[in-house]
């Protein structure tokens, strides 16, 4: 017998050795039993203990922060509330007017408080904010989602010295962040750089004092755009002149930026100009333009109170202004229509557009194959046609 | 209200998109619902900043160049997918790193061999008679599933020698007779990444088909990542008349007579379909969605010799540096810290820094996957699920960097630099997967696949009601991109069959 014929005996046997191995392993008490108690419903058991699709937060306290921002300490009473990055948001669920619609807001409170604490300014032309700010009383509920978002401190990558550019209520996850930076002592440096329209406008100035001068990796530096006559502290914006002053060299740090579209826009350029690398900057989300058709690219001549009708595939016609998000406009009609950021970048709220056109602004972060496929954001999608869409 | 389809499939993964499609291409009546509101399961892909980073996909086989086109490619072409999709096919097998040996594998079955024999001259003769029957039992094996059904069970003894030879057997079982070098034998069995389980364990079947079908038609990636093949079947299947409801999931399947006929949907729908096809896993299946007293229990005895084959950790890393400039010239590169694969494997189970790793930089193969100058590398490792559940939720994230932490600066040694010029990361663990797939322990490739639970002995596509099949990672052929879709050919195929019997009146039930 040659030892091929051999090897070949061998491994022919083999098949008494698995039919043997299986059967063992399906005798009682051997093997994986999935029909134990910890294989039931175990994927949305374990995974929503750290990502919860959705959370029920009760009002426990309403603390006024400015003329205009409110602090909502909130208990969550449908589970324990989940561990989040310092820096992230939820997105709180809301019926407005009868509309059934959602805003992102970004956590001010550490991670590892006992309450979490959501921070909002009531803005002019808001449609939520004025609602949460001057509607909700302590003992209400708020639904959100799950924290998320990206903007928060990785410690694998960011460094140890890092610059926060705080523009009016983009303070707020900046908060969190500092919070968090304390209670876990990370050791790490910290410059916030905070631009306010007037002293009264700034948010948690008592606690951020209280920060900087009890932390000496802390340093806090007010920057007032209208200051009232006579005031003392810095005045203008954050320009490339305050932000080399005040952060000093800027090899090795990482730049956080948070405020509204036009100081994102402004920082941009700014740590450009003073050549920071693009990736050492980390921007937060900031919501649909407030005027997309001052946008670049927006189709010229055509106004943003110009009305176009939308076929919701199988559903029905509605009408919405191309100045509008198509999201707002499908909301209104009673659509629900799955959102996060509302700011272009998660993709929840992608829907497929079978006809017509929409103009979406950059901030838009599209799949490639959905570019191509015809599928769009409809937090930051604008109609300029009528359109045929499918939710 | 109840409405009327000849099949519901349940879940857009590869396995629910392949299966959905194939009953639509023959004419059904099929309704497609998917929980998340983006096709695809693992097959997609997610932005951060200015890089899309895709989600799971490292290469695909059997797709093959023009020339030389492959099983999947063909079976794409059939549904009218593959028109809508561009394939790229990477020159190299991948780049292996041990201490003391760096050695890069090219495509194609002489040009695969030169190479290992003139770094293992002193094994030429056992690495090519191993390669022979690596291939022989690819051969067999593509032969065997043309020719299922014809003649008798014994005679296949004969017609098929080498796929009744190897069928039961194990890799290494079968590798270590012929390589005696333990360098060359860790290097033949590098994908052992792939198929979740080390040499020592995995079924020779597997693992010689996926090296079989790479070596042979190389390793092939889609332009627009694996979400442009999710939303090519997507595509297709809606052309073909197919009805999609996203975000919508199934919360029940509702039985009859022990028949499956139907399903309850997250909006509390009840929809009726002769056929139900289910992309998600068994358990979840039968346990939450049927409910244990409806499912014959032999079912869950058979199950019991099935074990949850491993997730994975992942690190996305979009970098603000050219490829060429990090020496990442190579699509897919495998560091290992010795090549006792037993014990990497040992560390799959634990939640410890991982002893052996796969860097993929797309770039090699798809230049235009990021922005000029920078380049998007993907560090993974396998780790099982289970150990993951039990971490305090407040430590998860810590845990995770842990663990990324290690992986970056192990492949940092390789590829200097890589941390410092890295703009955005993003780490993912089992349950990143288990949170986004649905999938028990996050597990990538269903069921492990140890010889009793190879290709051909693994569970099949009939579940254990009347009416109702299984697509995906967890049934035949099993885990990997391709034997998913194939999954959903298999499937589509067996309730055609049974549909065709039925008409021709050799069944009375359906």
């Amino acid at each position: 017998m040659s030892l091929e014929q051999i090897n070949w005996l061998l491994d022919v046997r083999e098949y008494r050795r698995v039919a043997k191995n299986r059967k063992a392993l399906r005798e009682p008490g051997q093997g994986t039993d999935y029909t134990h108690e910890r294989f039931r419903e175990v994927v949305q058991r374990v995974v929503s203990r750290i990502h919860p699709r959705r959370m029920n937060l009760r009002v426990m306290e309403i603390i006024p922060q400015t003329a205009t921002a409110k602090t909502f300490c909130l208990e969550r009473v449908d589970g324990p509330l989940p561990p989040f990055r310092a820096g992230q948001y939820v997105n709180v669920m809301v019926n407005v007017e009868g509309v059934r619609t959602s805003r992102p807001y970004s956590i001010s409170s550490a991670p590892m408080a006992e309450r979490l604490e959501l921070t909002v300014r009531d803005k002019p032309g808001g449609f939520v904010a004025p609602y949460l700010v001057n509607a909700l009383k302590v003992g209400d509920i708020l639904e959100t989602t799950g924290p998320a978002g990206h903007f928060y401190y990785e410690p694998l990558i960011d460094g140890q010295d890092l610059v926060f550019l705080a523009g009016g209520s983009g303070i707020t996850p900046f908060m969190s962040m500092m919070r968090d930076t304390v209670q876990r002592q990370r050791p790490i440096r910290i410059i916030l750089l905070y631009g306010s329209r007037a002293p009264e406008d700034v948010i948690f100035l008592g606690e951020l004092e209280k920060l900087a001068a009890s932390h000496s990796n802390f340093t806090l530096s007010l920057v007032i755009s209208e200051p009232p006559e006579g005031y003392g502290g810095l005045k203008g914006f954050l320009d490339s002149k305050a932000i080399t002053q005040l952060a000093g060299d800027i090899k090795g740090k990482t730049f956080y930026v948070c405020g509204p579209r036009a100081m994102h826009d402004f920082c941009k350029a700014t740590l450009k100009e003073i050549a920071v690398p693009q990736r050492k900057i980390r921007y937060e989300l900031y919501g649909p333009p407030d005027d997309v058709s001052k946008d670049p690219g927006w189709p010229e001549g055509l106004s943003g109170e110009m009305v176009f009708e939308v076929d919701v595939a199988g559903k029905k016609m509605i009408l919405a202004k191309a100045g509008e998000p198509l999201l707002n406009a499908l909301e209104r009609s009673g659509f629900v229509v799955p959102t996060l950021c509302r700011s272009g970048e998660c993709s929840s709220c992608r829907i497929r557009l079978l006809g017509g056109k929409v103009f979406m602004p950059t901030q838009a972060t599209l799949r490639e194959s959905d570019r191509k496929g015809g599928y769009i954001h409809s937090c930051v999608s604008y109609p300029i046609d009528n359109l045929k869409v499918k939710i | 209200m109840t409405q009327q389809y000849d099949a519901i499939v349940i879940g857009a993964g590869l396995g629910g998109l392949s299966g959905a499609t194939m009953l639509a291409k023959n004419g059904l009546k099929v309704l497609l619902l998917e929980r998340h509101n983006v096709p695809g399961g693992y097959a997609t892909s997610f932005v951060r900043g200015r890089y899309e980073f895709e989600v799971a996909l490292h290469e695909l086989s059997n797709i093959g160049p023009k020339d030389l086109r492959g099983g999947l490619y063909r079976y794409l072409e059939y549904l009218g997918v593959a028109a809508k999709v561009e394939f790229l096919i990477a020159p190299h097998l991948y780049r292996s790193i041990f201490p003391g040996l760096d050695i890069t594998l090219p495509v194609g079955r002489e040009a695969f061999e030169a190479k290992l024999c003139e770094v293992f001259p002193h094994e030429s003769k056992g690495l090519h008679r191993f390669m022979d029957r690596v291939f022989g039992m690819g051969r067999d094996f593509a032969r065997v599933v043309k020719e299922r059904g014809v003649g008798n069970r014994m005679s296949m003894l004969f017609r098929f020698p080498d796929f009744f030879r190897y069928l039961p057997t194990i890799w290494g079982q079968v590798l270590n007779r012929d390589v005696k070098d333990p360098l060359a034998r860790a290097v033949l069995s590098q994908y052992w990444g792939y198929v979740g389980l080390p040499p020592s364990q995995i079924s020779f079947l597997f693992l010689a088909m996926t090296l079989a079908g790479y070596v042979r038609r190389g390793p092939a990636f889609p332009v627009g990542r694996s979400q442009a093949l999710s939303n090519a079947f997507m595509n297709t299947f809606e052309d073909l008349g197919g009805e999609v409801r996203m975000n919508c999931g199934a919360h029940k399947i509702v039985t009859e007579n022990g028949r499956a006929c139907g399903v309850i949907t997250d909006e509390e729908e009840e929809i009726r379909a002769d056929w139900v096809v289910s992309n998600a896993d068994p358990v979840t299946t039968c346990r939450d969605l049927i409910g244990f007293d409806k499912v014959p229990p032999r079912f869950f005895t058979k199950l019991q010799s099935s074990e949850v084959a491993p997730s994975t950790v992942n690190v996305y890393m979009g970098v603000d540096r050219s490829p060429e400039k990090l020496g990442l010239t190579e699509h897919e590169v495998f560091i290992n810290t010795d090549h006792d694969f037993d014990r990497h494997y040992e560390g799959t189970k634990n939640l410890e820094a991982p002893e052996a790793l796969g860097v993929t930089c797309y770039n090699a193969v798809y230049p235009d996957i990021s922005p000029k100058g920078t380049c998007i590398v993907v560090l993974t490792a396998l780790k099982y699920g289970e150990p993951w559940y039990e971490i305090p939720p407040e430590q998860y994230v810590d845990t995770k960097n842990r663990i990324g932490d290690a992986m970056i600066t192990m492949a940092e040694k390789v590829f200097p630099g890589l941390r410092e010029y890295t703009e955005v990361v993003e780490v993912s663990t089992p349950l990143t997967n288990m949170r986004y797939a649905g999938a028990m322990g996050g597990s990538i490739y269903g069921f492990n696949q140890p010889p009793r639970d190879n290709m051909v002995w693994r569970m099949g596509h009939r579940g254990p009601l009347e009416g109702l099949y299984f697509v995906g990672a967890w049934t035949q052929p099993g885990g990997g991109f391709e034997p998913c879709m194939m999954s959903g050919q298999m499937a589509g195929g067996a309730i055609l069959a049974k549909i065709k019997k039925r008409q021709e009146g050799k069944l009375d039930v359906p």
